[in-house]
């Protein structure tokens, strides 16, 4: 491998997480292209992530290179979602009349995992009369024992 | 009020640190300015009254952080004034060859949409078509350009004029027509920019090609 791309290519337990961001042109989308598919052939993952939250626009040719890039991955065993696009993009997009093509979608990345398999085991620990949220996470607290 | 005195102040520079001033402490004033001079690349020295309609929306966004949202209105008014008096919006034309003069393209499109103040919605399907029509003109072409020229007489609106000197788009009427279906995506978006635009027209031979979109801001 000669070099990376600068879009971040994420593992998480079964699945790929690519926060895309910035301008990608067709040098990016190919580095990207390559770089994800390796990776799903080295790691043995079963889906991929595709967060478009960074993303300024979306055209027809990021939408080929999206819909790409799901192809191979479906080919190698992986599904792909994307999730993260602002209510302009999906406007113009549908405007536009593009599709994409092999990809799923979800509204946000939390949405994106669960229909992968990942989720919370417990929502929030049930402290008493405290928020959870205000409690930082202490592995020994008894209380957890009770699960 | 502050607004009028601000246009009578010497320097562009001096008139928006006397209009912040009204609003936040000087010190946060001159932060406010010192970061969207910095944001847009502008230098506080040759600041001249074009740049202030550059800098505005940075502006806007940091005050926002520091005063109640009635006197943010008040302080739009006063930026509105000191703005008022410029030549409204100006025609933009826009070298494409490369692939970086596309990224350059889009940046100098987003920074020309949020200095007109288009609505995000706009400003999407603006660059869109700016992207799709520049884009051809990259992938298919030796070059050409793209101008923004804006519309004033009706409703308000914007022509993106594409040239280029290459051998015409063959098959054209089968892609606008939608019939096209091609492996690399080529055709969907111009289809896409057709269907994004309120008028749509293109010129195409084999000495070169014209594409206009005009588009409702």
């Amino acid at each position: 491998m000669t070099e990376y791309s600068r879009i971040p290519i994420i593992k998480i337990w079964h699945l790929l997480l690519v926060p895309l961001q910035g301008q990608i042109d067709d040098q990016l989308a190919e580095q990207l292209r390559q770089d994800i598919l390796h990776k799903i052939q080295s790691t043995d993952v079963t889906g991929l992530l595709m967060d478009v939250t960074g993303l300024w626009l979306m055209d027809s040719h990021l939408c080929s290179v999206l819909s790409g890039v799901a192809a191979a991955a479906r080919l190698m065993g992986a599904e792909t979602l994307i999730c993260g696009m602002s209510p302009e993009i999906a406007l113009t997009l549908q405007a536009m009349g593009l599709e994409l093509p092999n990809v799923g979608t979800e509204l946000s990345l939390e949405e994106a995992l669960s229909r992968l398999g990942v989720g919370v085991l417990e929502r929030r620990l049930a402290y008493d009369g405290e928020s959870s949220l205000a409690a930082p996470f202490d592995p020994w607290d008894s209380r957890l024992d009770r699960r | 009020m502050v607004s009028r005195d601000a246009r009578h102040m010497s320097s562009p520079h001096a008139a928006l640190a006397n209009l912040l001033a009204s609003f936040v402490s000087p010190i946060i004033a001159n932060s406010i300015i010192t970061r969207a001079l910095r944001q847009q690349n502008l230098d506080a020295k040759n600041l001249d009254t074009a740049d202030l309609r550059v800098l505005a929306p940075s502006l806007e966004a940091a005050v926002k952080l520091f005063v109640e949202p009635q006197h943010l209105r008040a302080f739009r008014a006063g930026l509105d004034s000191m703005l008022g008096d410029l030549p409204q919006r100006e025609t933009v034309i826009l070298n494409v060859k490369t692939e970086r003069d596309l990224a350059d393209a889009l940046g100098a499109t987003r920074r020309l949409c949020q200095t007109w103040r288009l609505s995000r919605l706009t400003q999407q399907k603006v660059a869109t078509v700016v992207s799709e029509l520049a884009r051809n003109i990259v992938s298919y072409t030796p070059g050409g350009t793209v101008e923004l020229i804006p519309i004033d007489s009706g409703p308000p609106g914007l022509l993106v004029r594409a040239s280029d000197s290459g051998s015409g788009i063959p098959n054209l009427e089968e892609i606008l027509a939608g019939r096209y279906r091609s492996k690399t995506g080529l055709g969907k978006g111009l289809l896409g920019s057709q269907r994004l635009a309120h008028r749509f027209e293109v010129r195409s031979g084999r000495g070169g090609t014209v594409i206009e979109a005009e588009l409702r801001l």
